[in-house]
């Protein structure tokens, strides 16, 4: 029974979540008298057929206003600026997002764009940083893995200077999540995969953060366990409707758990990997998480604990001795990740170097691993870490993942 | 495909600001809101102490306060349109809350008034039936709520109106505004809490969000009765007590029909007995009667009711009893170290027998629509609650469980 001795929590966005869910867009805009939304997709979303399905749940009388797809895998700040301009000529009064993070990401910065009146937004970057409410934005996830949906941040990559941007406001939170998981169907199992093992980190890191509350740590929880159950019946069939639910619900919990507590390390690490590399953030949190955790095991022993209860069920708990249950909830990560490899021939890697091709040029060149190391040391989010960590400690986590070697501290 | 993912809607509007100093977080989450002239409810039992330091968080922040400081406890029509005319000339564009259950009733009544002037509570009377948004609404507790303060529920005139529209925009338990109460007391008022939680969670009632939050606070409320009985603990921060109220708040609004709050309101009409202790006395019955329905569900519940150790080691069939049991020694201990004051019987309670029948068939009726209880099952949970006799889970149940 410790509490912090303040806390704050609270998350007002709507969710809609189920099949069908779709369905219910048009109630949601009326309920916030929008009647000229527009659509930002990307062009994979819209290839896949998913933004005539969204057209399809939209009555006649509720055309979008506008619609653009964003450059997939790049939320940039250009990005940003070209779908904003666009949204202001259209008049627009709301946005409908529909994608994966990169793409609600975008969403969330065209609106403080268009509401701020800025053609820059960076020095809006940061905590806190508006004043105003912004424009309503529904956003609809096509994969289950950022709970972007669900956060009050967006992220933002400003290519020129090789990093990504934090805008953390409670206006920045979307007004409703549509979560169909009818969407996510067609996902291939890499993404599916590396979306899941992503929920997880930004579940675990939540639950051991310092700054956490009882409700991050219940949504925390509740997500883990989500992804126990559900994570290998998607992977062995892509087709099953509620597990799919039970994922992208999962990645949902988790967007709020941290957006209240935040994550810590393989957060950090991830983005700055993603940033500086170009390599999808969800992938990197993937295979950072259990190199990061291990790194960190003696600072979260009885968090760790109680996680395995929650990652690995009962049984497995109950068979394992109280000493080794923070080791075995680093075990259970290894492999879920080594099963993962398996169900994706291999496609689902566990280094950063597996990453990078033979004959091809490097995803992740390994002299680069110092400047991400430098550059996660600078990320806003290791502040709430429960202990400090120095930049020396960033780079050794990036180079047993980078080898694909474990830690061993007993 | 398969086709099992029903659909659900989930919204909390709360935010919550809790512990040492909450209160002078007030002010920028107001402006955050957009709000500039709050309308300052405080009931008249609140120490002039108290008020101050509400009012000197505001200092310098830019906001007004029109405060009202003599809230009567049940406001007729007349003095809720007095009421509005204030708040109309001074310009108010919230209210707030400041004290206990009755000035947070009278702060809803308000707030549905300014929303439609010609309210007629009847027209309200029932689940779900505010349409409109209303002003924005704060609360501000000053000790523990007792009756109807932390639910998202209005009582007027005998009437009842319970919707997700009377949650608070915000919560503010500030630990400073709690005065150090009898732990036993605290737990008193935490029940009816518990109640709820377990409900939401056994009854498979709600949606997966909903059941999170549920399963937290019913686990937090535990481990304070644990802590309680087990003489561990000698006193809370009972801002974390009030936590515990607004969140299982948030659980009932989300939740669909739940039947403890329904029958403690109805049995604390025939007897002198608090909605704590009745709420207290029902819950190990109802999750009796719940095992046989979902004895998964009320087996999880073994996660919040145990540590993860005896969670963990108790077979799966086993769990929906192991549940209902540790309540039942859970009830029975706190009848202990209260000396008796906390009953674990609907006799010794004071509800009459012969209201029994009444109560079942009035409170199965209100559920119909739901076909979740019928009145034989709502008396048999009464009856063995009067009586103090478990309903058993036999040994056979629990097995013929795990065949199926």
């Amino acid at each position: 029974m410790k509490e912090p001795d303040y806390f704050e929590s609270g998350n007002g966005v709507r969710i809609v979540c189920g099949t069908d869910s779709l369905k219910m867009i048009p109630d949601l805009l009326k309920e916030v008298k929008a009647s000229r939304p527009m659509v930002i997709s990307d062009t994979h979303v819209k290839q896949t057929g998913l933004v005539d399905l969204l057209y399809q749940s939209l009555p006649k009388d509720l055309k979008p206003a506008a619609a653009v797809e964003a450059e997939p895998a790049r939320c940039s700040l250009t990005e940003v600026y070209r779908i904003a301009r666009i949204f202001t000529q259209s008049e627009c009064d709301a946005i409908l997002a529909l994608g994966g993070g990169s793409v609600i990401d975008v969403a969330k910065g065209v609106n403080l764009a268009v509401v701020e009146h800025v053609e820059d937004i960076t020095p809006l970057a940061g905590l806190n940083g508006l004043m105003h409410a912004l424009f309503p934005l529904i956003a609809v996830p096509t994969t289950a893995g950022s709970g972007s949906e669900a956060t009050w941040t967006a992220v933002i990559s400003d290519p020129d200077e090789h990093r990504k941007l934090f805008f953390m406001s409670k206006f920045i939170l979307p007004t409703a999540a549509v979560i169909d998981p009818v969407l996510t169907v067609g996902l291939p199992p890499i993404a599916t995969a590396a979306g899941a093992v992503n929920t997880l980190a930004h579940a675990v890191e939540a639950a051991l953060s310092a700054a956490r509350n009882p409700i991050s740590s219940a949504n925390a929880v509740s997500a883990v366990r989500l992804i126990r159950s559900n994570l290998f019946k998607v992977m062995n069939c892509p087709d099953d409707l509620s597990a799919r639910r039970s994922l992208s619900l999962a990645a949902c919990l988790a967007g709020m758990a941290i957006s209240e507590s935040m994550p810590g390390i393989v957060y950090a690490l991830g983005h700055s990997l993603s940033a500086l590399c170009r390599i999808p953030h969800a992938l990197c949190t993937a295979i950072l998480l259990p190199y990061g955790l291990s790194y960190d095991l003696p600072n979260i022993r009885p968090i760790a604990d109680q996680l395995l209860l929650h990652l690995a069920g009962p049984e497995k708990y109950a068979q394992t001795p109280r000493h080794l249950r923070p080791e075995q909830f680093i075990a259970t990560l290894y492999a879920i990740n080594q099963k993962l490899s398996e169900l994706t021939g291999g496609e689902y890697v566990m280094s950063l170097s597996a990453l990078n091709r033979p004959e091809e040029r490097p995803r992740i060149p390994q002299d680069l691993l110092t400047a991400v190391a430098a550059a996660a040391h600078n990320n806003l989010t290791l502040f709430f870490h429960s202990n400090s960590i120095e930049k020396e400690e960033l780079l050794h986590i990036l180079e047993h993942a980078w080898e694909g070697r474990y830690f061993d501290k007993n | 495909m398969s086709s099992g993912a029903s659909l659900f809607v989930y919204h909390n509007p709360t935010k919550i600001l809790c512990g040492c100093y909450a209160l002078n977080h007030l002010p920028h989450e107001l402006s955050q809101l957009g709000v500039d002239l709050p309308f300052v409810l405080i009931d008249d039992r609140i120490s002039p102490a108290m008020v101050k330091k509400i009012i000197a968080a505001f200092r310098g922040s830019g906001i007004t306060l029109a405060l009202f400081e003599d809230v009567p406890l049940e406001p007729d029509e007349k003095q809720l349109r007095e009421m509005v005319v204030l708040y109309s000339e001074n310009n108010c564009n919230a209210v707030i809350a400041v004290g206990k259950d009755s000035v947070v009733n009278t702060a809803r009544l308000l707030a549905l008034t300014l929303t439609d002037p010609d309210m007629d509570p009847a027209k309200f009377s029932g689940r779900h039936r505010i349409q409109a948004r209303l002003t924005p609404l704060v609360q501000i507790p000053c000790g523990l709520y007792c009756e109807h303060g932390g639910l998202p529920q209005i009582q007027s005139k005998r009437r009842s109106a319970i919707s997700p529209l009377l949650l608070p925009d915000l919560a503010v338990l500030d630990s400073s505004l709690f005065k150090p109460s009898e732990p036993l007391d605290g737990i008193l008022s935490l029940l009816p809490a518990l109640a709820i939680c377990l409900e939401a969670v056994a009854g498979r009632l709600s949606n997966p969000i909903i059941e999170s939050l549920a399963m937290s606070t019913a686990a937090y409320v535990m481990d304070c009765l644990t802590g309680l009985t087990e003489q561990r603990v000698d006193g809370f921060d009972n801002a974390f007590l009030a936590h515990a109220q607004i969140t299982s708040g948030i659980v009932m609004a989300g939740s669909d029909l739940l039947i403890l709050p329904m029958l403690t309101d109805a049995l604390a009409r025939t007897c002198g007995s608090g909605r704590g202790i009745l709420s207290g006395i029902l819950i190990p019955y109802l999750a009796e009667i719940l095992a046989r329905k979902y004895p998964e569900a009320v087996g999880n519940l073994l996660m919040a009711c145990q540590p993860a150790q005896v969670f963990a080691f108790t077979a799966e069939e086993l769990k929906a009893r192991c549940t209902a049991n540790t309540l039942h020694e859970m009830m029975q201990r706190l009848s202990l170290i209260s000396s008796g004051r906390i009953t674990t019987t609907l006799e010794d309670a004071g509800v009459p027998w012969k209201s029994l029948d009444r109560i079942a068939q009035s409170t199965a009726i209100g559920q119909t629509a739901e076909k979740r209880w019928d009145v034989e099952t709502v008396l048999k949970l009464l009856t063995h609650a009067w009586r103090g006799i478990p309903i058993a889970i036999t040994a056979k149940e629990c097995f013929d469980y795990k065949k199926n």
